[in-house]
């Protein structure tokens, strides 16, 4: 049966050389303009005839695509839009669970209108060069401006990352290495990619691998020669991918190899099962071997490529049963500026934003990802996903095979659904108010205070090392300890931890204040216990988490620079200036109150899931319990004086939650890691402020007396 | 290689109670809530009235059945298979028929190899003489999961005496102990 090519749009057929592309995501507010704008794009539509002659490719490189809902809108009837396939029907919001969106790729958080039932059409445009691409924009653009009733809900450009020479991923990774061909193109398959594949597999009204013909959805001049699509948008976080290679490598060797683990090839594109040791760049540029390998025969055990990674999940090759019923055909690239090798993450978003093509998304796409990315126990693994885009919620293992060690992978590049999530402007206010919050805490310390002041009080050395004790090693080991006593989830046990590292919360000056306690005291511990915390965190956390990527040098330089510098800044300011330093900070304080209310607020806000979440959880519980033993253990050791023990009891109870944001933020991606620190500060307050003033009353018997004296 | 999924002890004999609906949380899968693996691994027991008159017919797939593997013995390989039990039983007037099947695979791509392995084995499926079956299931793989589904009837208790063991770790370690015991009658 051959290909009717005029009826067959270009974009699964064949893949012209494209540096640049856009994506445009409409909603047709009024059905007539949606069907005039149609009617007169389609003669711009790529299509396969022209590739049988002489196999030059159609110049008009634009695609059209519908969701259901969009063919709804256009007028297909309701017993026509019943014959479409259910998971069609549904669109992938409804499917999002049995893709494993969810958490942090949750539909709520796609961008670009893409969640929305008003999502009705996709015009894709592939083109030579980005100078290309404008001038196909500019001519849509005055094309859809006569349909003011055609709207685009958003559009998303593309670009080739450099270097061009080959295509390649923002990972560095080489790109279309193995691809199905399609019976009928005429193309001779490259060795190691398996006989062409009826066109039933990706074109409905075909005979597919069965030899059948499935059902076609009416009216047939509607689905005939049709394909349909998933589109997936990946957000890369490149920068924390390297230091991911980084904190599991000891040399660059090694990080190569790691990054060769997780996906199955070297970045180059060279095949472990036929490189397992070293990079061979000649054997990736070269097609007739580059793909020219199996599993069953090769590498049964995974000892090159490892049961769980990508190449290996997602085409099994021999090791999987009706592989020819499953395969899909991608088409895609990346977008979002390159990241330079050695520059530190941006947080400019950046990815792969690819559709998958196929005759059934049940069957072919929804099982690659429902079963072979996120099957637990995918060649009898245990609990592993698939490295890249397998859903990591709460971090799952990756194990290679040989050395049987496994290698943490919870923050490689989280797929953000069909698109994405958490919007940059929100992103930006809250990474803005916790670095504010932290300054301008510090910061206002340093300007209230001088070095003598700091360091006068605590000439008590029993005093001080006590509070050492209580801060740097009690406060952690009461943290650790409540994790495996109550079995805290891991992402809540690490936010407990890293709040009982970090000592020295300015907060406690305020709370010293409302309790009336030794405020010199007060002021020389706050001071002594935050500079500790900087020197002390990058270096006990990675012993503590072994196996979770922490990157100690990054973790040392963001609390300097946010903590000691604006610390620094502060006294000198102080002593040379004292005037000036009082006009300054009375500009800072209310920042750092104002922005404290802000994390609060935007942490419950962003995150309300996993706030909701830890609330059924034993998250309140244990950062209760923690603030409550902390605060006894600084009551016994604080003592005689029950003015130092008030301090003390404060000083442990009261965790510098901003250090430990600053240091979540930079190595957990789990959002609940951040939301349980903003659980024990809440607690925190609720617990400690209620105890300042209750210590305030215990004084209160000597202001009374003195009072009664003075009247009498 | 970390085994949290598999980290339930062979050793311990395990019972789960299973809610009426199946699963303990409604989970999505691609064709209808996700069933739960137990201590019995996957499985289903489906149960639907036969066509009358079929009874005949459908004994006859046994020993069909037994032919074809004893002709190809892993021709169900795909099923990833434990166990399979097929009876037949009257109530009232009527015939029922019951395909429990205890496998590794989770219940969806069970029925998918399934549909697919009729098919090339060229056996017209059993189901046919089913009540209400879709004669479409050859092109309409979707129609013959959810018939498969409607007529699943999950278990509200089930045991393993070796908890979560797949059968393909039983088969390696069955083939490990036949090593191990030819190794020692070399060394005789």
């Amino acid at each position: 049966m051959t290909l009717e090519l005029n009826d067959i749009q270009h974009f699964l057929l064949t893949r012209p050389r494209a540096l640049a592309a856009r994506y445009g995501f409409l909603r047709f507010r009024q059905p007539d303009h949606g069907r005039a704008w149609l009617a007169g794009i389609v003669d711009r539509v790529g299509r396969g005839r022209g590739l049988d002659s002489g196999g030059t490719v159609d110049s008009r490189w634009v695609t059209v695509a519908f969701t259901w809902n969009g063919l709804r809108v256009l007028g297909v009837d309701d017993a026509s839009l019943s014959t479409f396939p259910e998971e069609f029907r549904q669109g992938m919001t409804e499917r999002a669970a049995i893709l494993g969106d969810t958490g942090a790729n949750h539909p709520d958080r796609w961008v670009g209108g893409l969640a929305s039932p008003d999502l009705h059409a996709l015009v894709i445009l592939f083109a030579r060069d980005v100078p290309e691409r404008e001038r196909c924009v500019q001519e849509h653009q005055q094309y859809a401006a006569q349909f003011p009733g055609v709207e685009a809900l958003s559009t998303l450009d593309l670009e080739a990352t450099p270097p061009l020479d080959y295509a390649h991923d923002h990972f560095g990774y080489r790109d279309r290495m193995s691809q199905p061909e399609i019976e009928g193109m005429g193309v001779e398959p490259t060795p190691g990619t398996g006989a062409p594949l009826k066109p039933g597999e990706f074109f409905l009204g075909y005979p597919d691998e069965n030899g059948d013909i499935g059902p076609l959805p009416q009216p047939e001049i509607l689905s005939r020669n049709g394909s349909f699509l998933a589109y997936r948008r990946m957000e890369e976080h490149v920068g924390a991918f390297r230091d991911f290679l980084r904190a599991n490598a000891a040399t660059p060797d090694e990080q190569e190899l790691i990054a060769a683990k997780l996906m199955g090839r070297w970045r180059s594109g060279a095949p472990l099962v036929l490189a397992p040791t070293k990079d061979d760049p000649q054997l990736a540029a070269d097609p007739q071997r580059n793909n020219n390998f199996d599993y069953g025969k090769m590498d049964p055990h995974g000892y090159a490529v490892p049961l769980g990674s990508h190449i290996r999940r997602m085409n099994p090759r021999d090791t999987a049963v009706n592989i020819n019923r499953r395969r899909i055909i991608r088409r895609g690239g990346t977008y979002g500026p390159p990241l330079p090798e050695g520059a530190a993450e941006d947080g400019v978003e950046r990815g792969i934003a690819a559709f998958v093509g196929c005759a059934s998304l049940i069957r072919q796409y929804e099982f690659a990802q429902n079963v072979w990315a996120n099957d637990p126990r995918f060649h009898e693994l245990g609990n592993e996903r698939d490295p890249f885009i397998g859903t990591h919620d709460s971090g799952a293992p990756f194990s290679r095979q040989r050395r049987r060690d496994d290698i943490r992978v919870d923050r490689l590049g989280p797929t953000r659904g069909i698109a994405n999530t958490m919007s940059l402007t929100e992103l930006l206010i809250k990474g803005a108010s916790v670095v504010a919050f932290v300054v301008s805490s510090t910061l206002s310390v340093g300007l209230g205070l001088t070095v003598r002041q700091i360091l006068e009080p605590l000439s008590n050395g029993r005093l001080v090392v006590l509070s050492l004790l209580a801060n740097f090693v009690l406060a952690p080991a009461i943290a650790i300890g409540l994790t495996r006593l109550l079995g805290l989830e891991e992402p809540l046990g690490i936010g407990l931890l890293l709040v009982g590292l970090a000592g020295g919360a300015p907060f406690l000056l305020k709370l010293a204040d409302l309790a009336k306690a030794d405020m010199p005291f007060a002021v020389g511990l706050m001071v002594v216990l935050m500079v500790i915390t900087v020197g002390y965190m990058p270096i006990v956390l990675p012993l503590l988490l072994q196996g979770a990527s922490v990157n100690p040098g990054s973790i040392a330089r963001s609390l300097i620079l946010l903590m000691l510098i604006p610390l620094a800044l502060g006294l000198a300011l102080r002593a040379w200036h004292p005037p000036g330093a009082a006009r300054v900070r009375a500009f800072v304080a209310p920042v750092s109150s104002v922005s404290m209310v802000c994390v609060v607020v935007l942490t419950t806000a962003g995150h309300f899931g996993s706030m909701l979440s830890i609330l059924g959880s034993l998250g309140i519980v244990s950062a209760a319990i923690f603030v409550v033993i902390c605060c006894a253990i600084g009551w016994m050791l604080g003592g005689p004086a029950t003015d130092t023990r008030g301090v003390l009891s404060l000083g442990t109870a009261q965790r510098n939650t901003a250090a430990a944001l600053v240091v979540a933020g930079q190595n957990f991606s789990d959002a609940k890691v951040v939301v349980m620190i903003t659980v024990v500060m809440i607690v925190s307050f609720a617990v400690l402020m209620p105890l300042a003033g209750a210590l305030a009353k215990r004084q209160q018997p000597r202001d009374v007396g003195s009072g009664a004296a003075a009247t009498r | 290689m970390s085994n949290a999924a598999n980290s339930n002890d062979w050793t311990k004999p395990a019972a789960k109670a299973i809610p009426k609906e199946g699963y303990f949380a409604l989970e999505q899968g691609r064709y209808g809530p996700t069933y739960p693996r137990t201590p019995a691994c996957h499985g289903f027991t489906i149960i639907a009235k036969i066509k009358p008159g079929t009874e005949t017919d459908i004994r006859a797939y046994g020993k069909r059945i037994e032919d074809t593997i004893a002709a190809s013995p892993h021709a169900l390989a795909p099923l990833q298979l434990h166990y399979l039990r097929w009876v037949l039983f009257d109530i009232g007037p009527d015939t029922y028929f019951m395909y429990q099947g205890i496998f590794d695979t989770d219940f969806d791509k069970y029925t998918e190899d399934a549909i697919q392995l009729f098919k090339a084995t060229g056996v017209d499926t059993v189901f046919e003489k089913l009540d209400g079956f879709p004669m479409d299931w050859k092109t309409n793989a979707p129609a013959f999961i959810t018939f498969v589904r409607e007529h699943q009837c999950p278990s509200f208790l089930e045991y393993g005496e070796y908890p979560y063991v797949s059968a393909a770790e039983i088969k390696k370690a069955l083939a490990m102990k036949d090593a191990f015991s030819s190794m020692l009658d070399q060394m005789q």
